[in-house]
Order: structure tokens, then sequence, then C-alpha cells
């Protein structure tokens, strides 16, 4: 099958399921991961929330806790995802070697491009539960909506797994993640509208965070949680996933250029 | 095939002998291949790796050994030349002959993470192994690599002989018909190398063609049949390694430190041969007994030996004019 993504095969799977079985292997230390959005609610919603009270967003007033609580998803889903597939997947690839161990058997690089994709998709999902654990315990997003945030999680989680990979394909060494760590991730979830409404920014601002798939991710996380299960959330889910398809061909080709020599 | 209970198989009867008959393994004509702003690293190489064979490459650094593996193992496009391996082209379906190759790569690529028979259960999923027959083969191999009381053992915590025969029995879980090794004993104790030569004598006597890289001529010498020494991209001899050494190097060797080529050629007999490399002047003859005497009175201090020719000395003399890089 050669199309948009390469060639790509259903070896791809396999890839994703590799990083899974390390994962469970591993679980120990990869739950501490999920102590941070617990880390972040008490801190924004308890913390900061003391002083602002509340917000008003799409013309509601809410309370700042409420507010905060899907834009701590929102995080965890970019975080996890990202990470994953720029830090884990450069270690992976440079340190590990295992990209070449893999490519040595039918699968194409390709498929493991792809692979690791889905894999940055899936610990979005997990990172997204935790969260969404967390600010449940707390009384918020206690609605049915909310069975619609792992599909959000997971095309999101596609989204900034592929950009990840972008950058995974081009940063020079280990230090140089740094570059797209707080030069994109940073920027896209503080300036993403998951802690203040993006009405406040200054006109420019907002133009900006036209072009952030956070903004949409977390307007459509917000109002899965406010029970409105309207066609945002799954024009949203729709439009993030059809992002992610040339935002991964673009990654596939970039890690071909860096690997195949 | 599930015939024995040990290692890699091949058709019965399919060994060296019956190997002659059968298409060559490996086929390489004209390869070239040259990395971005680089002189090319491979100019023109022709091939020929006999089925059912132990063939050895052998080269100084940065002479287009890893370079022509790489091409023919389907990791690395080439830029000109007919590449044939096991009758398929690399170029025109790479799936289909890595699953019909076994790759040792250079540098070991274990999963850290798994314990070492894990490691062989999730590398069989990419070659579509079932996972209980996986569990079969992983079981095999670790007999057949003399591993099975490390099962259980942290990948992490094994030692470098350990991590390789590992790797080797990685490569072998699909049944390859082609093992390609990259230095595989680079970095090795000479236990653990003897231990790996036995595993790759075996594996040939089953009928798998191996072709393996290195920079040891007594490694080459004690496995391959056939061996080829490229430089600068380029075959410069082939063939069966004794009568490499019997053409390039002559029966004996005569070795001197310190003793001036011409002053050693001045003490050569009509048709002995001299040269110098690095203060080491050798003399070769066909028997060197008379030099080694002539040459032993006029420097007595220069330690003289007499010993058999090898592939090492054929190898110096091909590709060795000083250092490399």
């Amino acid at each position: 099958m050669r199309g948009l993504l390469g060639d790509v095969g259903p070896l791809a799977f396999q890839v994703f399921r590799r990083n899974l079985d390390v994962y469970l292997v591993t679980w120990k230390t990869a739950c501490v991961s999920l102590v941070e959005p617990a880390f972040n609610f008490l801190a924004f919603g308890l913390g900061l929330g003391t002083l602002t009270r509340t917000v008003e967003v799409g013309g509601e007033t809410v309370s700042y806790e409420a507010f905060v609580a899907p834009g701590i998803l929102g995080m965890s889903i970019l975080f996890q995802a990202f990470f994953e597939c720029l830090y884990g997947a450069y270690i992976r690839m440079y340190y590990q070697r295992t990209f070449d161990a893999i490519t040595a058997t039918p699968a194409s690089l390709d498929d493991v491009v792809v692979g690791e994709c889905l894999w940055g998709a899936l610990r979005g999902l997990i990172g997204c539960t935790a969260s969404l654990i967390v600010v449940m315990a707390f009384g918020h997003g206690r609605t049915p909506a909310v069975a619609a945030v792992p599909l959000l999680a997971v095309s999101g989680g596609l989204l900034f797994g592929a950009l990840g990979l972008c950058f995974t394909g081009i940063v020079k060494s280990i230090d140089h993640i740094n570059y797209p760590l707080h030069f994109v991730g940073v920027p896209m979830y503080l300036f993403g509208g998951l802690f203040f409404p993006i009405e406040v920014m200054p006109e420019w601002a907002r133009t900006l965070a036209a072009c952030n798939p956070m903004h949409y991710l977390g307007a459509a996380l917000r109002a899965c949680f406010a029970g409105d299960l309207g066609p945002r959330v799954w024009l949203t889910a729709l439009g993030l996933l059809a992002a992610s398809l040339p935002i991964l061909a673009l990654a596939v080709r970039l890690m071909r250029r860096r690997i195949i020599k | 095939m599930n015939g024995h209970a040990a290692p890699p198989g091949a058709p019965p009867g399919a060994g060296p002998a019956a190997a002659s008959a059968s298409p060559p393994a490996v086929r390489i004509r004209g390869l070239r291949k040259s990395y971005r702003g680089a002189p090319p690293a491979v100019d023109g190489l022709d091939l020929e790796v006999p089925a059912g064979s132990c063939f050895g490459l052998l080269g100084p650094n940065g002479a287009g050994k890893t370079t022509t593996i790489r091409v023919l193992t389907a990791a690395s496009p080439r830029d000109a030349g007919v590449v044939e391996v096991l009758g398929i082209d690399p170029a025109v379906d790479p799936r289909a002959l890595k699953a019909r190759i076994g790759v040792v790569p250079q540098l070991d690529n274990l999963d850290p993470d798994f314990r070492v028979r894990r490691n062989l259960i999730v590398y069989a999923r990419y070659f579509g192994i079932p996972a209980a027959r996986a569990r079969e083969r992983a079981d095999e191999l670790l007999r057949f690599v003399r591993m099975e009381d490390r099962a259980d053992a942290a990948t992490e915590e094994l030692s470098g002989g350990l991590k390789r025969r590992l790797v080797i029995a990685r490569a072998l879980l699909h049944e390859p018909r082609l093992l390609v090794l990259d230095e595989p004993t680079t970095g090795l104790d000479p236990q653990s190398r003897r231990e790996l030569w036995e595993r790759v004598r075996e594996l040939r006597r089953r009928g798998v063609t191996v072709l393996l890289t290195t920079h040891y001529m007594e490694e080459a010498e004690a496995l391959c049949d056939r061996v080829a020494i490229v430089d600068r991209g380029r075959i410069l001899v082939e063939g069966v390694p004794a009568d490499l050494v019997r053409v390039h190097a002559k029966r004996e060797v005569v070795e001197a430190h310190g003793v001036p080529e011409e002053e050693m050629r001045a003490l050569a007999a009509p048709g002995d041969e001299v040269e110098s490399h690095g203060g080491r002047t050798a003399l070769y003859a066909e028997s060197g007994e008379a030099a080694y005497r002539r040459v032993a009175e006029a420097h007595p201090r220069a330690e003289a030996i007499l010993r058999r020719s090898t592939l090492e000395d054929v190898f110096l003399r091909l590709t060795g004019r000083g250092l490399r890089e």
C-alpha cells in the first residue's frame, strides 16, 4: 500500500504493540507521569482558582475550577503524545537503535513512523483518562457527554504525535529537542485557551490562536464538560484527524530523509 | 522443519555439497553508492556469494563493506548496479527480501526493556510468526545459542558476548536462508569469539548461507569458504583463503623490525618479494629458511622470525599502504 503515508502496512500495528508492551513492563515508572495532571489541577484549579473565582466564557459565567478542568485534559493529551513522539521516539531511534532493529524485518520505516504515531495517540488517551479521573473526583465533567472525550483525546493525540515525529525527524541531537518542546509544545497549551479564555488576549494573539489546534481541542473538551455533544465536538474530532494525516505524511518523509542514507 | 529440536531450518540436503548447482545467494554487478557530498563509498563492486557457503567480506575501515551490506539487506538504496539477493532485488521488494534474510548489525540493538526471551517473542511478530510458534522458536534458539538458562535475564545486564548471541538468535527466528553478520565478533573476548564461530559453522552445516564482514583475518580463515578483500569500494581479490595466500603471499614470511626495505631486498633470493608496513619489513618466499638465516645473521637485533604466510599478509599487501583515514 503506497499512499499518502508511504509504504505502510499492518506491521505498523506491531510497532505500536511493541511500545505498549514496553509501557506495560515499565508501568510503575510510566504511572509517575500520570501524577502530573493531579498536580496541575491542584495548582491551577484549586490554587489559582481562589484568586480568580469566576470566568466568563461564551456569555456564561463559570467557576474558574470548572473552566480549567477540561483544560487539564487538553494539556495531558498534548504533553503525553507530543513528548512521547519527540523524546521517547528519539531515544528509540538514536540510543536504542530500535528503528534499525525493526526495519531489518519485513517492517518498513514508514510502518515504524505510523506505529509510533498510533502509540503517541494512545499515550494521549491514557494521560487524558487519568486527568479525567482526577477532575471527576473533584466533581467536574460528571455528564454523559464526557463519553466523547476519548475520541477527542485520540484525534488530538494523533495530531500532536505526528507533530512530535516531524521534529524527531529534524532535530540535530537530544539537546535540540528543547526547541520544539518550548517553542511549539509549551505555547500551544499556554495560549490554547486552556487556562484563560483566548478572548482576553489582543487581536493578533487571537488570530494566532486560530492556527493552534489546541484552541479547538480545548473548546471541544469544554463543550463535552458542559454536556453539549453538538457538532462542535464531532467537527473538532474530524478536523484534528484530517489535519493529522498530512502532518504524519510529512513526518514519514522527514524520517526517511534522516534515516535512509 | 520441526524435525530437529535445535536450530534454524533449511531443507534437509541443502548443505554445501548441494550448493554449487543452485544459483548464488547474492549476486552484485557494478554496484555504486555514494553518500551526499562524499566520494563514492562503493564504486563498481562485483560480488557473488555461492548458496550454502560462508563468505567473508574483508577490508580496511571505510572500504565499503558496511555500505555493501546495507544495500543488499535493503537498508540503503543504491545509485547503480544490479543486486540480487536470493533472487530478489532489494530495491524492488524489500519486504519479501527481509522476510528471507537474517541481519546481525554491527551494533547491538536489542530491546533493553524486555527480558531475554521476550526480546525474541516480540521480534517474531514483525515476521508474522504466530505467538505459540514464536515461543517454541524462542526456546529452540536460546538452546542453540546456549542461553536457555538466561531466558529470564535482564537484557541490559548481559555481557557483550551474550548480547551478540541473542542478536544472532533473533536474526534466526524466521529461519532465514541467508544470514548477514556485520563485524559479529568485534569487541568480544577470545572465548566468546570462538563460541560464536561454532554457531556460525553449525548454521553453515545446516545449509544456511552466511555472509560476514570482519577485521580479523584469523576469523576469516577459520570460518570462510571464500573471502573477498574490498578497498576503496571495489573488490581487490576474491577466492578461497588458502589460494589467496598462496598467490599473494607465497608460502612463508620472514619478518623483521627496523630493517630497511632495500637491505632486506639485498638478502632476498630471486622470486622472493619484500614489503614493509609500519616498521615491520616482510620477505615473502616459497621457502624462507635460507632467507631467514641470512636476515638473522645480518641483523641480529631485528628479532627476525620465520612463519607461515596468512591471510593477514595478503590483506596487508593488498590494502596496507600506511594508516587509513
